[in-house]
C-alpha cells in the first residue's frame, strides 16, 4: 500500500470510504454464515468446521446438533461443472466486447502443407481479439512488420504498412492470402461452438486451487464434416472467468495436421474499436484495395489497373509471411 | 483448531473487510443486491479454504480479486443483451460503448450539486476496468497488486489509471469550476 498523492485519488477515496461506512459489515457477516452452513462441500468440512464451531460456541444445543448433521451425514457433492459447462461458460465470457491479446506460436509441418500448396508461415506473432473479430502483429522473416485481422463482417484485412492494404470479401474463399491468414486465425466463439457440436471433451483437474482448469477437445469422427479446422483442441481456463489463459490447438487441412498453434494469454485490454478493422493500422490517404472491381460490360474487360496492383500488394504480403526463421524479437508495443 | 485460523479471527477479518468489499464490488456494479450477493459467495469461497490460507494476513488482496473478476464476469455476461438494441437503423451493428450504459448523460451533470455525487455519477462513466484500477490505486493498493488483482500487466495498469484519472478529471472539471484537462 502507498500513500496517494493525486487529488483524484484522494477524491476517489473519500467517496469509497464514504460507502464502506454505510456497509452494514455485521449483516454481510451473518449472510456469509447462513449461507455457508448447508453447501459446504464434503472436502472442505474441515475448514469450514473450524470456522462454524467457533461461530455456534454457546449457542442452543439444538443448533449444535444441526450443525452435527450438517458435518456428519453424507454431505451433498457441490456442483462441478462438467466440460462441455465450462466451454459453453468460456464461450459466454469471449461473446462479450473485451479486447484479449494472445502470443501465439505455430509449429509448422512441411509435409502437409506442401500438399496443400501451402508453406510455412511465421512462427510467431500476436493476436488480439474481441468476439469473433480479431487482428494479427506479426514480423516477416525479413523483420517488417504486418497487421491483418477480421472486421465484424467477416471482411479480411492486411496492412503492408501504413500507406497500403487490402481487403478480402468473406466470398474470397479462394485466396491464398485467405487460406495463410486462416491457418493463423482463432475466431474464439465460433471455434468454442465448434467444439460443443463436434468434439468428445473432457475435463482435467487443476492442482491447486486457483490453478487453470484443463479442457481437452478431441474431434468426434463425422462424415457429413469430413474438414474440421482442428483435430485436437486443449484449453487452460480461468477457474473464476473462464477466459482462456493457454490454447493449443492442432490446425488441419483436408484430414492431416499441418502444425499446432499455442496461444498464450498476455494481456486484457481496452483497445478502440478501429483497431480490428484497417483503418485503425494505415495511414487515411493509404491506398487501400478491395475486390470490387467495374461490372464487366459486353465483351472482354479491360483489366483494371486494380486488379494488377492487388496482385502485387498480395504478392508483397505472401513473400513477407513465408519462412521460418528465428522467432522475431516483440516489443510488445501496440498502436493507440 | 490447529491448520487453520480462529473462528474469532475470521469474523473479524469479515468484519473488517466486508465494508471495503462490498463498496468496492456496488461501485462496479449497478445492481447493490447483485453486488451483495457476489460479495458473500466470495466470502463463502474463500473462509471454505480457510485452512489454505492466511486470510486475516492475505484475504483482502484475494478477496477483492475474486471480488472483481466475478463482477465483471457477470457484466460481461450481461453485455450482449445491450448490444442487440445497438444496431443501427441501416441494420449495421455499432461498437458497443466501454462505458456504462446507466451513466448520467452530459446535461445530467450540472444536477450533481455536490461533488460526491458527481464523483459517484464519474465512476460510472468510467469502464469497469478502468473504474476498478483507479479505486484500487486510490486505496493504496501499488501497481503490482492491482495487476495481480485484474490479471494484466503493470504497465496495462498504469495506462488504465492515467486514462481513468483523466477522463473522472475531465468529468468533474464543471463541478470544480475547473478547464476540462487536454
Amino acid at each position: 500500500m502507498t500513500a496517494n498523492d493525486h487529488p483524484i485519488d484522494d477524491a476517489v477515496r473519500r467517496h469509497l470510504d464514504a460507502e464502506a461506512a454505510k456497509v452494514d459489515a455485521r449483516a454481510m457477516l451473518a449472510r456469509v454464515k447462513a449461507a455457508s452452513t448447508p453447501a459446504t462441500p464434503s472436502g472442505l468440512r474441515k475448514a469450514a468446521a473450524i470456522w462454524f464451531s467457533g461461530a455456534l460456541t454457546g449457542g442452543a444445543v439444538a443448533a449444535a446438533v444441526l450443525l452435527s448433521f450438517f458435518l456428519n451425514a453424507p454431505m451433498p457433492t457441490a456442483q462441478v461443472a462438467t466440460a462441455a459447462e465450462l466451454v459453453e461458460q468460456a464461450r459466454e465470457t469471449h461473446a462479450a466486447p473485451t479486447d484479449r491479446c494472445y502470443d501465439v506460436v505455430a509449429e509448422w509441418n512441411p509435409d502437409p502443407l506442401k500438399k496443400e500448396k501451402l508453406e510455412p508461415i511465421v512462427q510467431a506473432s500476436r493476436l488480439w481479439t474481441r468476439g469473433d473479430q480479431f487482428w494479427i502483429s506479426t514480423k516477416g522473416q525479413f523483420g517488417n512488420k504486418l497487421e491483418w485481422g477480421q472486421d465484424r463482417a467477416g471482411k479480411l484485412w492486411i496492412a503492408l504498412g501504413p500507406k497500403r492494404g487490402l481487403t478480402y470479401d468473406p466470398s474470397e474463399v479462394g485466396e491464398p492470402v485467405q487460406r495463410y491468414c486462416d491457418l493463423m486465425s482463432l475466431r474464439v466463439v465460433s471455434t468454442l461452438g465448434d467444439l460443443l457440436q463436434g468434439y468428445d471433451l473432457k475435463r482435467h483437474e487443476g492442482g491447486k486451487p486457483g490453478d487453470p482448469i484443463r479442457v481437452e477437445a478431441n474431434l468426434r469422427p463425422n462424415p457429413l464434416h469430413p474438414n474440421p479446422k482442428f483435430g485436437f483442441v486443449g484449453l487452460d481456463l480461468d477457474p473464476e472467468t473462464k477466459v482462456i489463459r493457454k490454447a493449443v490447438l492442432k490446425r488441419q487441412l483436408n484430414g492431416e495436421t499441418v502444425g499446432t498453434l499455442a496461444f498464450t494469454l498476455v494481456e486484457t485490454g481496452d483497445l478502440p474499436d478501429d483497431q480490428y478493422e484497417i483503418r485503425g493500422h494505415v495511414d487515411a490517404d493509404a491506398v487501400v484495395l478491395d475486390g470490387k472491381f467495374p461490372p464487366p460490360g459486353i465483351g472482354p474487360a479491360p483489366r483494371d489497373p486494380r486488379d494488377r496492383d492487388r496482385a502485387k500488394f498480395r504478392e508483397d504480403f505472401l513473400k513477407k509471411i513465408h519462412g521460418g526463421g528465428p522467432r522475431p524479437h516483440w516489443d510488445g508495443k501496440k498502436k493507440e | 483448531m490447529a491448520g487453520g485460523p480462529a473462528s474469532d479471527d475470521l469474523d473479524a477479518w469479515v468484519l473488517a473487510t466486508a465494508p471495503r468489499a462490498v463498496a468496492y464490488a456496488r461501485s462496479l456494479l449497478k445492481n447493490p443486491d447483485d453486488a451483495d450477493d457476489i460479495v458473500q459467495d466470495c466470502y463463502c469461497r474463500l473462509l471454505a479454504k480457510a485452512g489454505t490460507y492466511d486470510l486475516p494476513r492475505d484475504g483482502l488482496k484475494l478477496l477483492l480479486t475474486a471480488v472483481t473478476n466475478a463482477c465483471i464476469n457477470l457484466r460481461t455476461r450481461r453485455r450482449p443483451v445491450f448490444r442487440l438494441v445497438r444496431t443501427d437503423p441501416d441494420g449495421t451493428e455499432q461498437a458497443d460503448d466501454p462505458a456504462d450504459p446507466g451513466a448520467a448523460a452530459p446535461d445530467e451533470r450540472l444536477a450533481h450539486r455536490e461533488l460526491a455525487d458527481g464523483i459517484a455519477a464519474g465512476l460510472r462513466t468510467l469502464p469497469p476496468q478502468q473504474r476498478a484500477d483507479l479505486e484500487l490505486k486510490s486505496l493504496g493498493h501499488t501497481q503490482q497488486d492491482i495487476a495481480e488483482i485484474l490479471s494484466i500487466t503493470p504497465s496495462n495498469a498504469g495506462v488504465l489509471i492515467h486514462r481513468a484519472r483523466h477522463a473522472l478529471a475531465a468529468y468533474l472539471a464543471p463541478l470544480m469550476g475547473e478547464e476540462a484537462p487536454q
